[in-house]
């Protein structure tokens, strides 16, 4: 029906009655320029697109790449293939809806954690799994804390090290060798060895940065004025 | 049904006429037959909207009963709980509020405009590709493993791409009516369709692509903050607003009550929505004067939306009685009230102090679900069963839709609540540095309860379904069809 309309019919009376209003015509033209389709599109839609990407897309880019290339430790190590393979695990199961892998520079988070995420750590990790909430603890200052025997307990039944978590076991990352014993089984390898992998070098160097250092030395937060 | 609001315009225009003139923009025009509305479209997309919504609903319900019952469906992965959130999100954006503002559109468009949207055999493209190529093929996808670990874009990057496709093809649906109108001036409903549609396109192109391929760690946290919020803030709010914008003025027959205050609301949205992301990782590495534009910005997003909603609630003067007794009114009205109140959380929590403590609790999730369960699904249910009578053979059940709206209200507010309470306790272990686990053990009432209210929520949804199952009485059928005569068209109001 509508593949065969005719642009050229006038609108129908009750339409054209309210398209040609009297009163709203004495309006402004500033106002009749801001009602247009096309204004909405370019400066709403498209403005307001391109003016956010820059002012809050690409100069923290910038600035964080700059960031990154200052502070690097030499301690800094790039994932390994088998960190690497962790690492898809932990995103693929959806680690970063519980666990948090950033510590604010708050002094709660640096108390309980350690010393704050700094940009460096992240650079190769795409995409990023900082995490919006945390129902277990954050994991980025995991490396070292606790064996991979642990690990594995708690990962295959998580009520069996620590009897009130609420976690979800992840019995398939775990396979069943002939003498009837529980094994993990390479995902659960690798995923062990990313958790290790989280906080490793930066505990080597310890902070890079300004915000870190003061951070560590009992200033967490106090830079950021009240807001 | 409301009893001819037509009848209600008119003594009202006479009531106010003297010192309140009644402009055509503020008020939705009629359909005429220069812009049919493709009923059909309208009920595939609401129909399999509320249905892809009790299957996201269920996937949340799920991942809530974990919480009390962590064994429950974990002995496989498909069950597992990830996954389950993944589908869970992904269900309710794509399966629900865009089946639903979709629906929506192709009812309101054509009238707004005074055009027929670009082409009915598009929008049946559209309407398969979407619930297939998006919908059951994301989930599929999640749920196998195969997905993108970015929150609110947690379907894989082959889906990504189907879906960069199918938001052109809506602009291309729905712009194109506004772009051909040759004279007169869009009505507020229509700004709002026209923002979303031109700005998430591209939107959606960064947030999913450039954490995945070109910003890695701290620069993706960006990108992926900025693409959290732009998809809640101009995506789901304007075609929200856009909702409430139409049903208002089409139930009372007035219209809206400030011209001025829909401008500076609208583009208020415009400017700092965009700018919100990044207060999701505030004190992180993030530049400090990145994180604290965006908390301005959120403060800022506060004030427009006061003035958004003070707009929209005084457009029921002198009409307020009629959401007692119009259900789809109703439903808009109580989303607008849950609007003003997430969004003076949203600006409230942005604030770095209250960040500190409470950011990572469950006071979150409350403000997610009274954002997206509370907010944009009732208007958008409102929208649904505003257009019902008028796309179908059937009508809406009042009484069953009453019951539904008192569950899904009583549901939703529980939850929020108690999701409060239970963000609050988790913080206030937190702060105290107590072994963590305290912090899960303080949770477990709340969380309970977070799966009752959630279970009433779903029997709503279903309730709502069958509420759209009622068929119209004679006498219905009769006003419907002498007002359609008097439009001489597919719709009336």
């Amino acid at each position: 029906m509508s593949d065969e309309y005719d642009d050229t019919a006038p609108l129908a009376p009750e339409a054209a009655d309210k398209a040609v209003d009297p009163v709203s015509d004495h309006e402004p033209a500033w106002v009749r320029f801001l009602e247009r389709g096309e204004t909405i599109m370019l400066l709403g839609g498209i403005g307001s697109l391109v003016f956010s990407f820059l002012a809050l897309g690409v100069l923290p880019l910038i600035e964080l790449r700059d960031e990154v290339t200052r502070s690097t430790p030499e301690q800094f190590t790039a994932m390994t293939a088998k960190e690497e393979q962790g690492f898809t695990v932990y995103k693929r199961e959806g680690c970063a809806y519980c666990h948090t892998t950033f510590v604010r520079d708050t002094p709660s988070d640096v108390r309980r954690w350690g010393p704050p995420a700094e940009a460096w750590e992240y650079q190769d990790q795409y995409p990023q799994q900082w995490g919006t909430r945390r129902i277990g603890p954050d994991l980025s200052r995991e490396s070292g804390l606790r064996s991979d025997g642990w690990q594995y307990a708690h990962l295959y039944n998580p009520r069996s090290t620590v009897p009130q978590s609420v976690m979800p076991g992840y019995p398939w990352l775990f396979s069943e060798a002939p003498d009837g014993t529980v094994v993990p089984n390479e995902d659960a390898e690798a995923l062990v060895t990313y958790l290790n992998y989280l906080g490793r070098d930066i505990k080597v160097s310890g902070p890079q940065t300004e915000r870190g250092k003061n951070a560590m030395n009992g200033d967490a937060g106090s830079g950021h004025g009240g807001m | 049904m409301t009893a001819s609001p037509r009848e209600l315009d008119e003594t009202a225009d006479k009531r106010v006429s003297a010192h309140e003139p009644v402009t055509g923009i503020d008020l939705p025009p009629q359909a005429s037959e220069q812009a049919p509305i493709y009923k059909d479209l309208v009920r595939a997309h609401a129909v399999t909207g509320l249905v892809g919504l009790l299957v996201a609903a269920t996937f949340g319900l799920i991942v809530a009963t974990k919480f009390s019952a962590p064994e429950f469906m974990g002995d496989t992965a498909v069950g597992s709980w990830g996954r389950m959130r993944f589908a869970h999100v992904q269900g309710i954006l794509y399966a629900w509020l865009m089946n639903g503002f979709v629906a929506f559109a192709y009812y309101g468009v054509p009238t707004l405009s005074g055009r027929p949207v670009l082409s009915r055999r598009l929008g049946w493209v559209i309407f398969y590709v979407w619930n297939i190529g998006i919908v059951l093929l994301g989930w599929t996808f999640v749920l196998l493993g195969y997905s993108q670990s970015v929150e609110w874009g947690e379907f894989p990057i082959l889906v990504d791409i189907v879906t960069v496709f199918a938001f052109l093809a809506l602009g291309a649906q729905f712009l194109t009516p506004y772009l051909r109108k040759p004279r007169g001036r869009l009505y507020v409903s229509s700004w709002y369709t026209t923002l979303a549609l031109t700005f998430s396109p591209a939107a959606f192109v960064i947030g999913q692509f450039f954490p995945e391929y070109l910003t890695p760690g701290a620069m993706g946290a960006v990108i992926s903050g900025l693409w959290i919020h732009d998809a809640v803030g101009l995506l789901v709010t304007p075609l929200t607003l856009a909702i409430a914008y139409y049903v208002i003025p089409a139930t009372t027959g007035r219209p809206i009550f400030s011209h001025f205050m829909s401008m500076v609301g609208f583009w208020s949205l415009v400017f700092f929505y965009p700018l919100n992301g990044i207060h999701h990782y505030v004190y992180s590495p993030i530049p400090m004067g990145a994180q604290k534009v965006a908390i301005m910005a959120s403060v800022f997003m506060g004030i427009g939306v006061v003035i958004v909603v003070t707009n929209l609630l005084a457009s029921l003067r002198g009409n307020g009685y009629l959401t007692f007794w119009d259900i789809p009114l109703r439903f808009v009205w109580t989303g607008i009230i849950f609007y003003l109140l997430v969004s003076l959380q949203g600006a409230f929590q942005a604030s770095m102090r209250v960040q500190e403590q409470i950011h990572f609790s469950d006071w979150v999730i409350a403000h997610s679900h009274l954002a997206m369960a509370g907010f944009a699904s009732f208007i958008i249910i409102g929208g649904i069963l505003h257009a019902w009578p008028k796309v179908s053979d059937r009508t809406v059940n009042r009484r069953v839709a009453n019951i539904a709206y008192w569950v899904a209200t009583i549901g939703l507010s529980t939850m929020v609540v108690y999701l409060t309470i239970v963000g609050l306790q988790q913080a206030d272990a937190w702060m105290s540095g107590a072994p963590w686990i305290e912090s899960v053990v303080v949770s477990k009432t709340g969380w309970l309860v977070r799966s009752l209210s959630g279970t009433a929520l779903f029997v709503s949804f279903v309730l709502l379904i069958v509420a759209l199952y009622k068929a119209p009485s004679a006498r219905q059928r009769a006003t419907l069809d002498d007002r359609e005569d008097r439009v001489a068209a597919g719709v009336s109001r």
